[in-house]
């Protein structure tokens, strides 16, 4: 159940990391939006995630498609591609199939 | 209220302005990591052809001297026949034997030409510098390439003032190489007409040169006359010549605080060579 929980934050990291690239600090103010995620630390890109995971992430995914489109969750899932294939496919966020 | 219309866009315009940006952002970063990735394969590439480079020089040098012992004997043995030292020859007997002698000295010509290159690329090129007559070694090379010149019925001179020692600080081996690379040259590609040599003081500098009314070069050729293996208009016919020699007397030269430049109007219309050396001041020790 750890791990599975450390995949979620490692996904959402990856997320947060690929919409930095593109949009800047940004993506971090967005993610702090984002019910369930607290960002601790932006230099070394620390967050916690309360509450469902999944559910967590595809919040974070509907904050940036609400802002930036379809084209910005495409590259959520993009970003998250190798880390999704070790999950079951009950595991993986709605929002990443 | 002014009288001006502020017209503010609708909160689709703006949506729909965010996610165009938000696209254009996108294709930039994916631009970028294209770029990343070929710098990165480009770097790995210059990595492996430097070590690629590294590996041919000192092949080079090592097929050099494996090449230079047995020319060495070829010449040594072919020059005691041409001399009788295994009896007398036959006039057919004895043209075979110069045959031999002039093919292998070419051979070690270009053995040669190889050797200094990985010398020169592996920076171990020695120079013995010292107080040179430029005069006595012009004198000496128009003396040794009288007789190529005069066998193709050449117009040989040369143009230098005999009162001037034209002294400068130079390994004058090198140099005499250098200089007898380039009367060779236009010896070889000059048919019919005159090849001269001039040696004069141009202020602080003195020049060097050879002229011929021979085949010229082409502007796009004479650019890449001093990379390694670049064969000039000559190349393309059966003269011989290692591709080396331009890019060894430019190196040389420079060495010695000098250069090799090129004057050619054109294919047809004969060339000029030039060294110039510093005739005073300092030099590499």
């Amino acid at each position: 159940m750890i791990a599975t929980e450390n995949i979620f934050n490692q996904i959402s990291i990856r997320i947060i990391k690929e919409q930095e690239l593109i949009i800047g600090p940004v993506a971090w103010d967005e993610a702090r939006k984002v019910r369930g995620l607290t960002v601790v630390n932006t230099q070394t890109a620390q967050i916690d995630i309360n509450g469902d995971s999944k559910e967590v992430i595809d919040g974070l995914v509907a904050q940036y498609e609400r802002l930036f489109g379809r084209a910005s969750h495409e590259v959520c899932r993009e970003a998250v591609h190798d880390l999704i294939t070790g999950l079951s496919p009950e595991d993986v966020p709605s929002s990443l199939r | 209220m002014s009288d001006t219309q502020i017209n503010n866009p609708s909160v689709e315009e703006f949506q729909k302005a965010t996610e165009d940006l938000y696209k254009q952002n996108l294709e930039v970063v994916k631009l970028n990591k294209k770029l990343a990735d070929l710098t990165h394969e480009l770097e790995s590439a210059n990595e492996k052809l430097k070590g690629l480079d590294k590996l041919k020089t000192e092949f080079l040098s090592l097929a050099s001297h494996q090449l230079r012992t047995p020319l060495t004997a070829i010449k040594g043995y072919a020059s005691m026949l041409s001399e009788g030292a295994f009896g007398s020859l036959d006039d057919n007997q004895n043209q075979a034997v110069k045959r031999i002698y002039t093919s292998a000295q070419g051979l070690v010509n270009v053995v040669e030409d190889l050797l200094n290159v990985s010398k020169i690329e592996q920076g171990g090129m020695k120079y013995e510098f010292s107080p040179t007559s430029l005069s006595a070694v012009v004198t000496q090379l128009y003396g040794e390439m009288k007789v190529p010149a005069e066998s193709k019925k050449l117009e040989f001179s040369l143009d230098m003032d005999s009162h001037d020692a034209f002294i400068v600080n130079a390994d004058s081996v090198k140099l005499k190489q250098v200089f007898l690379n380039l009367t060779d040259n236009s010896i070889k590609y000059t048919q019919k007409g005159f090849v001269k040599i001039s040696l004069k003081r141009e202020g602080g500098t003195i020049v060097f040169s050879v002229t011929d009314n021979g085949m010229g070069i082409s502007p796009e050729t004479r650019t890449k006359l001093f990379e390694k293996f670049s064969r000039g208009e000559g190349g393309k016919t059966n003269t011989g010549g290692s591709g080396l020699g331009l890019y060894l007397a430019q190196q040389i030269a420079r060495a010695h605080k000098g250069d090799v430049t090129i004057e050619s109007e054109g294919l047809g219309k004969g060339s000029k060579f030039i060294v110039t050396l510093p005739a005073s001041g300092s030099y590499p020790n």
